[in-house]
């Protein structure tokens, strides 16, 4: 299970980066909570720049969040980052495996550096490669492989070690609808065998079909969290797409009118 | 201690599978000053050869029947290998001064050499003495003027072969004066070197040496270095790493001894890439009788005797390379935790690389007998150590203190990296 708790992010914005503005912080995330249980996907959406990646990076210890704190299956995120990496996928576009290496080198490489056993670290290669059909082209180097073939690898190696959470940032964007199907088909597969999935996408259609749960992020708050149905209530609409534009109307001209 | 070595070996495996990487690194440096000084030798036989083909353009105003007879007999006794005369066009001409035409086609190099004698020169020059007193304070003595262009190689040449001439006839002037040219001298001066030719040999390489390996060895550590943590955040390709449970001082730590392994691969070749060309070089020396003069008389160069290094010797220049690399690798390693990407790295990194620069230039020149707190001083004190060792001047206590040193600002420089590593400014970065 993961629990977000009133975590809010600001990043110091560098001189050289300061617009006319000129602020020197930028609120990335403020005051967000929700939970994401075991056995369900659960969606994040939002626009771009809403914050997604950002508490995504916070739940899986690569930033760290200014207030608030983050439990990935009991361990807190700050205080026992190393328990939090052991349990945890985490997949997004800007994190990349070295083009010089081979899908199977790599495999092995991030298994040995998780301490997993040779023959566990076999075992699993085996099931990965084969399910995401790795194995044609598992000797070939990252940079000649496509984009889908990069993403399969990338999805293989954060799960060498069968973690209990799994984050995908994007992880059908840019892929064929072959390559997406076998994906959110495999996270699928994950939900059902007790993992926490968290899946961030603006593909509403993907979510609708995918996710068990949703939260929308605005503005990095959180401003729905639950199931699909509730959403649906609460705006009078029949599909995501238009409930999340309801709801987004509604916070962009309720901060509107505040400010004037 | 795992982790380590899995990171470790990767890091290796990424640069030493790499062709084009072990080709810049490795293969290319092995051969660069061989090829370097082939490469001038062949420029030179060329340019010789060029200068030989030359048909020297030569003007001589007022040349005195003396002078005419004296040049006859040097052509038809000339060595070509020293004056090429008889690849000379000559062209007598009567007059005092040279034309305004003759100054510009000097100018153009279309002219090489203008000779002017004066006027009347040989019973000026018979009048300029008679036998057990000097007259020159009454009549002047007769001169030669020789107008040529420095910046042509052609006319250069052949200034420098009349003026040999010339010299050779004032001597032969002399020698039909006095009867011989030494009646001339006051008195003769010879001199005598008395040096340790192993010693002079290691000052000359240690003049060299550290110069050579802050130039190219550094250059290859900052490009390497700065990519093995910035240019994997730029790529993406640190976050996995970071992602997995592992302490990160541990990879600093993995990321850093591959480099320093690399690195010292690399200045091995750097050593080797110089032994490899010493053959070409004296090569050189021996096809090249003047230059082996030049260099005998002058002290500069001594390709005479062999080099021998004592085991202190080597053992203690290679641990300051050792030492000055941790540091320097170290601070390369820092600069890039804080970098976001390549060109930010390069950037910060440049100063450092400056100052090893300067500091590397600064021992080209300078006496070995120096204050022992310099082998205090980072990178300077350690290359005028490794000078010193190399030409023997230097004290056990210098060689120890210039090592601990390095040793311990480099260890401080990957605390502090290890450090920064974890802290959230930086993660912010990735």
């Amino acid at each position: 299970m993961i629990e977000v708790s009133h975590i809010t992010k600001i990043y110091k914005v560098e001189k050289k980066d300061r617009k006319k503005d000129k602020k020197a912080e930028k609120v990335a995330v403020k005051d967000l909570s929700f939970t994401a249980n075991n056995g369900e996907i659960f969606c994040l959406l939002g626009p771009n720049g809403a914050g997604k990646t950002t508490t995504l990076r916070c739940i899986a210890t690569l930033l760290r969040q200014t207030e608030g704190s983050i439990t990935v299956e009991g361990f807190d995120t700050v205080k026992d980052a190393d328990d939090v990496r052991r349990n945890i996928a985490f997949l997004t576009n800007e994190i990349k495996l070295d083009d010089f290496f081979t899908p199977d080198y790599l495999f092995d490489y991030f298994g040995k550096l998780r301490g997993i056993e040779k023959s566990v670290l076999a075992e699993r290669k085996k099931e990965l490669f084969s399910y995401l059909g790795i194995n044609e082209f598992a000797d070939k180097r990252i940079k000649e492989l496509s984009t889908g073939m990069k993403q399969k690898t990338a999805i293989a190696v954060s799960l060498v070690h069968d973690p209990k959470v799994v984050i995908f940032d994007e992880p059908t964007n840019g892929l064929d609808i072959i390559t997406a199907r076998l994906v959110t088909d495999y996270l699928k597969k994950l939900r059902d065998d007790g993992k926490v999935v968290i899946v961030s996408t603006h593909i509403m259609s993907e979510a609708e079909r995918l996710g068990d749960r949703v939260a929308f992020i605005i503005n990095g708050g959180c401003a729905f969290c639950g199931e699909f149905s509730e959403i649906y209530e609460q705006t009078g609409t029949d599909n995501l797409e238009d409930a999340f534009f309801a709801m987004y109307k509604e916070i962009t001209e309720g901060a509107e009118n505040a400010d004037h | 201690m795992q982790t380590i070595k899995t990171i470790f070996f990767k890091e290796l495996k990424r640069i030493l599978s790499d062709k084009r990487m072990i080709l810049s690194l490795y293969i290319l440096p092995l051969f660069m000053w061989a090829i370097i000084f082939t490469a001038s030798v062949f420029f030179l036989s060329v340019n010789e050869k060029d200068q030989k083909a030359h048909k020297a353009v030569v003007t001589i105003y007022n040349a005195p029947e003396s002078f005419k007879h004296f040049l006859e007999e040097k052509v038809a006794s000339d060595n070509e290998e020293k004056t090429n005369l008889t690849n000379t066009e000559l062209d007598y001409k009567i007059g005092n001064e040279i034309t305004e035409a003759e100054d510009q086609s000097i100018k153009d190099k279309q002219l090489d050499l203008v000779v002017v004698f004066e006027e009347e020169f040989d019973s000026k020059v018979a009048l300029s003495y008679s036998e057990g007193e000097i007259i020159s304070d009454i009549i002047d003595i007769p001169g030669i003027k020789l107008y040529y262009n420095p910046s042509s190689d052609y006319s250069s040449n052949a200034y420098t072969n009349l003026a040999g001439i010339i010299d050779d006839y004032r001597k032969e002037c002399q020698k039909e004066r006095f009867g011989s040219v030494d009646v001339a001298r006051v008195f003769s001066v010879e001199s005598e070197t008395i040096k340790d030719e192993n010693k002079a040999n290691g000052e000359m390489l240690g003049m060299a040496l550290p110069y050579m390996i802050t130039i190219l060895l550094f250059a290859g550590v900052m490009s390497l270095g700065i990519d093995m943590i910035a240019g994997e955040k730029e790529r993406g390709t640190l976050a996995p790493l970071l992602l997995a449970p592992i302490n990160r001082t541990h990879i600093i730590i993995a990321k850093m001894a591959a480099l320093l392994v690399l690195s010292f691969l690399s200045a091995m070749v750097y050593i080797l890439s110089i032994l490899l060309a010493l053959p070409v070089i004296i090569g050189i020396y021996l096809n090249n009788p003047d230059l082996v003069d030049s260099a005998k008389t002058t002290n500069e160069i001594s390709v005479s005797g062999s080099i021998h290094f004592e085991g202190w010797q080597v053992l203690s220049v290679a641990l300051i390379i050792i030492v000055m690399l941790l540091l320097y690798v170290a601070l390369v390693n820092l600069i890039a935790v804080f970098s976001k990407n390549v060109r930010e790295g390069s950037n910060y990194v440049t100063p450092l690389y400056m100052l090893v620069m300067i500091s590397g230039m600064s021992t080209i020149y300078g006496s070995p007998n120096v204050n022992e707190v310099i082998y205090f001083i980072p990178f300077y004190g350690g290359l005028i150590a490794m000078k010193n060792i190399l030409g023997q001047n230097i004290s056990t206590f210098s060689i120890v203190a210039s090592i601990g040193v390095h040793l311990i600002l480099g260890i401080s420089a990957i605390i502090i990296a290890a450090r920064a590593f974890s802290s959230p400014k930086v993660l912010d970065k990735i």
